[in-house]
């Protein structure tokens, strides 16, 4: 066991590296790289210089990179170019809204999908099945912040029940009922996108634990047709489905970042459109090797948790 | 002359399969039309996309704007058809990239194994923990927001899901006896690769590119919607949208029409490319 949770957090490890040097190599070979800020016609050649020795840009790229690393280990993400402020604060500042935003969105589809899926295991080809079928295509195939655009449109703008934008009433105290309200459209738009997918995988799930001789086994001692379906199968096939979970994760991040612009949520994802437009790219850098860290990270305790509950994974396997 | 024949009936025999489901047809058909009004969009448009008349700010439908004019007065039906083409064209150019890089990869790991394996698995892997959308942004800010870049960037962020099928498929055929038979016979590895093992993923390989190809035009709406994928005054599907936010309140319908085309254009792929994995399954 121990061996395998070493093995496991190493390549963990490697991975996060990885993603590193990915972001790091993509922003230094773009044309005038990150020194792009520096761009500016009212400087002197000799005060970029200066500025580039300030911020070590003048060091070979090796060393840039040992040193950002370094940095890195130390939790220490550097100073945002247009705020002046530590990147890991700036991030602090966002990543409750961020949060709240992703896991309701989550909690939600997966509260949606999980019995979607289960009724249409039951009865596969049924007029549910084939609604939620269809509506799982359209699901997949839509632009999420469009969908956000018609919730706007419908619940803002036609019906005015809804706020439109932010994350609470402006000059209102801070309620939790309000922002239950401004927080309802933007969980609801995000988790949409993920119901179809997630209630499909349940359904798959269900189906094939259905078929399974220790099912016909359970039938046929006489247990009743809801013990077997809730403690039998349904235990079964929720464990494949928090793998899916972990993959959509990069997904869903993304989908909360482009429905905090469509919002104006104010976390981490419009943080990082921001720091986009302004080539802010300590900033950016910061965001990318902190949201995919936290999705290594999510992953190896999902490997993990597994081969502590599941007896049939093998732990030497590599 | 004999894989000839065999290659034409097994299409023909495909078409055929395919022809019994009605929604990729009617996707197939809806595409085909896409494509040829994008192509044609110069004859079809009824004005210039990009013409301004200020007088005609936000105006309802009449019948020199069938849908209406934008906030610079420009007539939507004419952005939309121009739109289309970028966003039809940058859906198809993307998934050619993503296609040629995943089968280079896939190709190369499981015919060569080894340590070009691992390193290019672990790439791999590293590639699909990014959230894509990061790597975008990154790109797009950084790179500059041309069409040339955009396409690349979708393409590059999207190949690791050819890379893992191509791979899978040709570890699953490597060890069968044609394979071997074809060894013994002294194929060359790149005769090996092209004529025996590739094809095998073949069927895959096009379903995933149908499915890629909605999934690089929702990606490329959401850069533009953002405001760093192609610039203005270019329409695309994705761009108009961001424009129409800013009017919302007053002229919501702008905000409507692309949505629709970007989502018809998606599942039309999409219905096509399930259609085409059913065809092939019933195959195998």
């Amino acid at each position: 066991m121990a061996r395998y949770i070493i093995s496991r957090a190493a390549q963990s490890v490697v991975l996060l590296f990885l993603v590193a040097l990915i972001t790091f190599v993509l922003i230094h070979a773009a044309p005038g790289g990150p020194g792009i800020l520096m761009n500016d016609q009212k400087m002197t050649a000799a005060q970029i210089k200066e500025l580039e020795a300030n911020l070590g840009l003048d060091k070979p790229l090796y060393v840039q990179f040992a040193d950002w690393l370094a940095q890195l280990a130390r939790g220490n993400l550097g100073i945002a170019y247009t705020s002046d402020l530590p990147v890991t604060q700036m991030i602090a500042v966002r990543l409750p809204a961020t949060l709240l935003l992703g896991g309701s969105a989550l909690t939600l589809s997966l509260a949606v999908a999980i019995p979607v899926g289960i009724a249409t295991a039951i009865r596969p080809r049924s007029l549910l099945d084939n609604v939620v079928s269809a509506l799982s295509f359209v699901g997949v195939s839509m632009p999420v912040f469009w969908l956000g655009l018609m919730f706007i449109i419908v619940f803002a703008v036609d019906l005015r029940v809804m706020p439109a934008a932010g994350m609470r009433t402006a000059g209102a105290a801070l309620t939790a009922a309000d922002l239950l309200r401004h927080l309802l459209m933007p969980a609801v738009v995000l988790a949409a996108a993920f119901m179809a997918g997630f209630s499909r995988y349940v359904r798959t799930a269900m189906i094939e634990v259905l078929a399974q001789p220790y099912i016909r086994t359970a039938r046929s001692k006489g247990l009743a047709a809801r013990m077997v379906l809730y403690r039998h199968a349904l235990r079964n096939s929720l464990i494949p489905l928090v793998t899916m979970v972990g993959l959509a994760l990069p997904l869903l991040i993304g989908g909360a970042a482009i429905t905090e612009q469509v919002f104006a949520w104010p976390g981490m994802g419009q943080l990082a459109v921001q720091a986009a437009y302004a080539h802010d790219y300590p900033l950016i850098m910061g965001i990318t090797i902190v949201v995919a860290a936290a999705v290594i990270g999510i992953n190896l305790l999902t490997d993990l948790s597994y081969a502590l509950i599941d007896p049939r994974i093998e732990l030497h396997a590599s | 002359m004999g894989s000839e024949y065999r290659r034409t009936r097994v299409v023909r025999q495909a078409s055929a399969r395919l022809g019994r489901n009605p929604l990729a047809v009617a996707s197939l058909g809806y595409l085909l039309a896409a494509y040829t009004i994008a192509i044609l969009a110069g004859y079809v448009a009824p004005d210039s996309p990009t013409t301004m008349d200020l007088s005609a700010f936000l105006a309802a439908p009449s019948p020199a704007h069938p849908l209406g004019t934008d906030d610079n007065g420009r007539d939507v039906l004419s952005r939309l058809v121009y739109g289309g083409r970028v966003s039809l064209t940058v859906g198809l150019a993307a998934v050619i990239v993503s296609v040629v890089v995943g089968v280079a990869v896939g190709l190369t790991t499981a015919y060569f194994g080894g340590w070009p394996d691992t390193v290019l698995m672990r790439l791999t892997d590293a590639m699909l923990t990014i959230p894509t959308f990061f790597l975008l942004l990154v790109v797009m800010a950084f790179f500059g927001s041309t069409l040339q870049n955009v396409i690349l960037a979708i393409g590059l962020t999207s190949w690791m899901g050819v890379a893992r099928l191509v791979r899978g498929e040709i570890l699953r055929v490597k060890g069968m006896d044609f394979v071997e038979a074809a060894r013994a016979l002294g194929a060359s590895p790149q005769r090996m690769m092209t004529k025996h093992l590739l094809p095998q993923a073949g069927p895959q390989i096009i379903v995933a590119a149908s499915l890629g190809t909605g999934a690089a035009i929702l990606a490329e709406s959401a850069l533009s919607y953002l405001g760093l994928g192609v610039q203005p005054p270019i329409p695309t599907w994705g761009n108009m949208l961001s424009g129409a936010q800013n009017f919302i309140w007053q002229a919501p319908q702008l905000a409507v029409y692309p949505g629709m085309l970007i989502l018809l254009t998606v599942l039309a792929f999409n219905f096509l490319g399930e259609g085409l994995r059913d065809v092939f399954t019933v195959e195998d």
